[in-house]
């Protein structure tokens, strides 16, 4: 019996001992399986990521020539600039972003006023 | 006496609100009159509290120059037009002589047609930036029908009401003013305005008075704090419309505003203190008017005229002043508004701002679909936006898309003063006076 128990301590302290080692010799060694680029992977994302940017600058330019043909009322921006006390730049915009249209415009300005 | 205005002061100080605290919401009461009622009953809900102290306002003295160089350049540039009398009595006098020459005239069929048309009218009354709402609307188309035997006449009724001290004043001119006009109307035959008008406004003032001090109710906290109803008054501002003529009695600083071919006209006056010939009564009569965050009676009240105020009478008399002026093509619309407006707004801007609402409406009727392409809206306006879409589908009448211009003018008059941090309750009334038989030609 007491050969029995020594001989089950040794092999529970042998296959700690084994774990151990495995562990430490994985630290010592850096090595990373190596892995191929996919070159034209990389490529195309490239291209979709320019290609959005791209669409987007051409959006808001679009954007800002339509909003430039726009006319709009001197009077409506003096009015707009005078009484509601906002930049004249800001009350460009809005109008123009409106269609010309000062009563739409003035309600987005005050739509900040519950009524 | 001193006593009592360091109190009053020191109350007034109290019930001042602060725009930085947030604990008093901004009350939000519209009213939107569908055109098919034609009688409105008791549309106009507000509270019935008592702020705080004596009635606050601002005063500005640029305001009342303004109001000065406003009342004299339309006179220079329409020197023709005798009929209107801000100033001078004797004209309206002789305009009450007109008139009775033109009942003896026999209208033509045009004439028959316009005067049973109703005008279009819009109202908006918030509470703003106070505690307690004060103001009051009255709307009471065709009021009186008057039957000839040439033709069928009827009148329209607009007033604004700004109560001070508490509501019970304005809520009882509401209800009760009219009435008298309509009562002062029925029975003069010779249609002398000025007299009708201040034996209406004298009456009202008598009533409320009355009604001070026998029925005391509840529902009135100025009973609470105070032993007497003597505080508290009201300013008014009617109109009566007629088929030719637009009389205006004001009493207080709530104002009327016509305008006619793009240009804004003030029908009626400020009672300020600081008027001259105001100033001049009250120290006749033997009161004072002290500076204290303005001009004031008895540094108490920042007006010289006003329905009720008992304690402060013969100081402030409840006298309207009273203008009579002919209607012509050229007249657009009509703005009636507290003082809550006229401090921070200009005849001239709120006259520019209602004409573009309803010259867009009239002009665009056709192109409703673009007014809701532009998506950047909150969702609040978006309801509206389809309320109102849903409206015009459902009536399909011109006269709708009117009447809503006028309520989107006067809604919007209102957020631009509550944008130009008007310190004070905010109520608009804004009658569309266009005829419409240009629209049928059109």
């Amino acid at each position: 019996m007491e050969g029995a128990e020594e001989a089950g301590a040794e092999i529970a302290v042998d296959s700690k001992d084994l774990q151990q080692q495995s562990k430490a010799f994985d630290k010592l060694t850096d090595r990373v399986e190596d892995r191929q680029l996919d070159s034209s992977r990389v490529q195309s994302a490239m291209a979709s990521i320019a290609a959005s940017r791209e669409a987007d600058l051409n959006a808001k330019r679009l954007r800002e020539k339509e909003l430039a043909s726009v006319k709009i009322n001197p009077a409506d921006v003096e009015f707009i600039v005078n009484e509601l006390e906002i930049e004249k730049n800001v009350a460009e915009r809005t109008l123009r972003e409106h269609k010309g249209d000062a009563v739409a415009a003035t309600r987005q300005l005050l739509s900040r006023y519950p009524l | 006496m001193a006593d009592i205005c360091y109190e009053d002061e020191t109350s007034a100080c109290e019930s001042r609100p602060l725009w930085s605290s947030r604990k008093w919401r901004i009350g939000v009461q519209r009213f939107r009159m569908s055109p098919s009622e034609m009688n409105p009953t008791a549309s106009t809900t507000e509270e019935e509290d008592k702020s705080e102290g004596i009635y606050n306002k601002r005063n500005k003295q640029e305001e009342y120059d303004f109001m000065n160089c406003a009342s004299s350049s339309p006179s220079q540039s329409s020197p023709e037009e005798e009929s209107v009398s801000l100033e001078d009595s004797d004209v309206s006098i002789s305009d009450g002589n007109s008139s009775v020459n033109d009942v003896a005239v026999i209208p033509s069929k045009k004439t028959v047609k316009e005067t049973d048309l109703r005008p279009r009218y819009g109202v908006a009354s918030v509470c703003g930036r106070r505690r307690d709402m004060e103001d009051a609307v009255a709307l009471h188309p065709s009021f009186v029908r008057k039957q000839t035997e040439f033709s069928r006449t009827r009148w329209h009724y607009f007033g604004v009401y700004d109560g001070h001290g508490c509501s019970h004043v304005a809520a009882r001119c509401k209800e009760r003013l009219h009435e008298l006009v309509q009562e002062e109307a029925l029975s003069d035959k010779k249609e002398e305005w000025k007299k009708m008008m201040e034996r209406s406004f004298t009456r009202m003032d008598k009533e409320v008075v009355r009604w001070g001090e026998t029925v005391m109710s509840a529902n009135c906290r100025c009973e609470l704090q105070t032993p007497d109803c003597d505080a508290v008054g009201s300013t008014a501002v009617v109109s009566v419309i007629t088929p030719e003529k637009i009389i205006v009695a004001n009493c207080g600083d709530s104002r009327a505003v016509l305008c006619r071919n793009g240009k804004a006209v003030p029908l009626s006056t400020d009672h300020k203190p600081d008027r001259p010939d105001e100033l001049d009564r009250i120290q006749e009569a033997g009161g004072r008017v002290i500076y204290w965050d303005g001009a004031r009676v008895l540094g108490v009240l920042a007006m010289s005229r006003a329905i009720g105020d008992n304690y402060l009478k013969p100081y402030v008399t409840s006298e309207p002043e009273v203008t009579v002026t002919d209607r012509t093509e050229e007249d657009e619309f009509l703005i009636l508004a507290t003082d809550g407006l006229w401090d921070v707004v200009t005849n001239e801007a709120a006259c520019t701002m209602v004409r573009m609402c309803l010259n867009r409406k009239s002009g665009r009727g056709r192109r409703r679909g673009e007014t809701q392409t532009p998506g950047r809206r909150s969702e609040e306006e978006g309801k509206e936006e389809e309320e109102k879409v849903v409206g015009s589908r459902k009536n399909g009448k011109r006269g709708e898309i009117t009447d809503k211009a006028c309520t989107e003018a006067s809604v919007l008059l209102t957020k631009l003063a509550l944008a130009k941090h008007s310190s004070d309750n905010v109520s608009v009334v804004v009658i569309d006076l266009r005829r419409r038989r240009k629209r049928h030609v059109a």
